[in-house]
């Protein structure tokens, strides 16, 4: 009998052209852009820690709460959710191996492929340890 | 890399194409051909073994990616495989071909741990030569093409540079 498929929740979003999916459970709460700037606490743009060389243009900001494994949860800025999307864990695959180092470093872990433009998978607990 | 290794490195596939050739036994035999895939990428003209070199793709749209030096434009999928693309234009120094809406031209190549595309704007051909046209680098090429080739080519009377793959990955992930 086949093993029932391993699967996963993502939070889809994008920053300027680039589709990102992070994990759901990795997300405890989503506010409307400015709350946490309202109530005492900054939320963190995140483009910059990821890589791009200029901030995209944010068109639906919101904030959403990360957890992390160490630390309080951090607030940080996100564009243009989409969706969840259940997925199984066999549909996603690692970045090609020119590219891994690059990406883990930048909290980018694996791909999600199309049709149409692929997804990048974050760990945004990982993005908020690195340097912009 | 200090520029007084090169000549041993830029040797070493030189040596194992000849060595393959002359393996098998007389002066005649060393003659044997050896397939060359001849590219364009920018002002340059350049040489792949033709054993590395899988497929040639046009693809709709090179994915960026954040984060990835200029050498390393984006992502490619190919029948439902993501591959990663490099561009030598970058490399070598001169302005990058460009991401996203192609086509682009792709060539796949393929060698022990070294597995990306390659961007290219032309392939003008693919031709067997033999195993004497294969020379060491000049010492006068340019620094930046010097330590990603692995010799050079005589063609028709001109030199083409064979680009060494595993350069070309130690490079890409410095």
């Amino acid at each position: 009998m086949k093993a029932p498929d391993r699967r996963i929740q993502l939070l889809l979003f994008r920053l300027g052209q680039v589709r990102f999916g992070v994990p759901a459970e990795q997300v405890t709460g989503l506010r409307g852009f400015g709350q946490a700037a309202a109530a005492g606490a900054e939320a963190c743009w995140i483009h910059g820690r990821l890589g791009f060389p200029q901030a995209p243009c944010y068109r639906a900001p919101t904030e959403a709460q990360v957890a992390h494994p160490d630390r309080p949860p951090a607030w940080v800025v996100l564009d243009a959710i989409e969706d969840l999307q259940d997925v199984a864990l066999d549909a996603i695959k690692p970045f090609p191996a020119l590219v891994q180092p690059h990406a883990l470093r930048r909290g980018l872990w694996g791909i999600l492929p199309g049709p149409g433009q692929p997804v990048l998978l974050v760990d945004l607990a990982r993005v908020l340890e690195t340097e912009t | 890399m200090p520029p007084s290794a090169q000549p041993a490195l830029g040797l070493r596939l030189l040596g194992e194409i000849q060595s393959s050739v002359q393996a098998q036994g007389d002066a005649a035999e060393a003659e044997e051909p050896v397939k060359i895939v001849l590219v364009r990428c920018g002002s340059g003209r350049y040489a792949f073994l033709g054993r590395d070199i899988r497929e040639i793709l046009n693809v709709d749209e090179i994915f960026w990616v954040p984060g990835l030096p200029d050498c390393l434009p984006g992502l490619i999928q190919v029948r439902g495989e993501i591959e990663s693309v490099i561009d030598i234009q970058r490399l070598l120094g001169e302005p990058g071909t460009g991401t996203g809406a192609g086509p682009h031209l792709v060539i796949m190549a393929v060698r022990e741990a070294f597995h990306s595309g390659i961007l290219v704007d032309e392939v003008e051909d693919v031709v067997d030569v033999p195993g004497s046209a294969f020379q060491p680098a000049l010492i006068t090429l340019e620094p930046s093409i010097r330590n990603l080739v692995a010799g050079e080519i005589r063609l028709g009377g001109r030199l083409v540079p064979l680009l060494d793959l595993q350069q070309l990955q130690g490079r890409v992930t410095l």
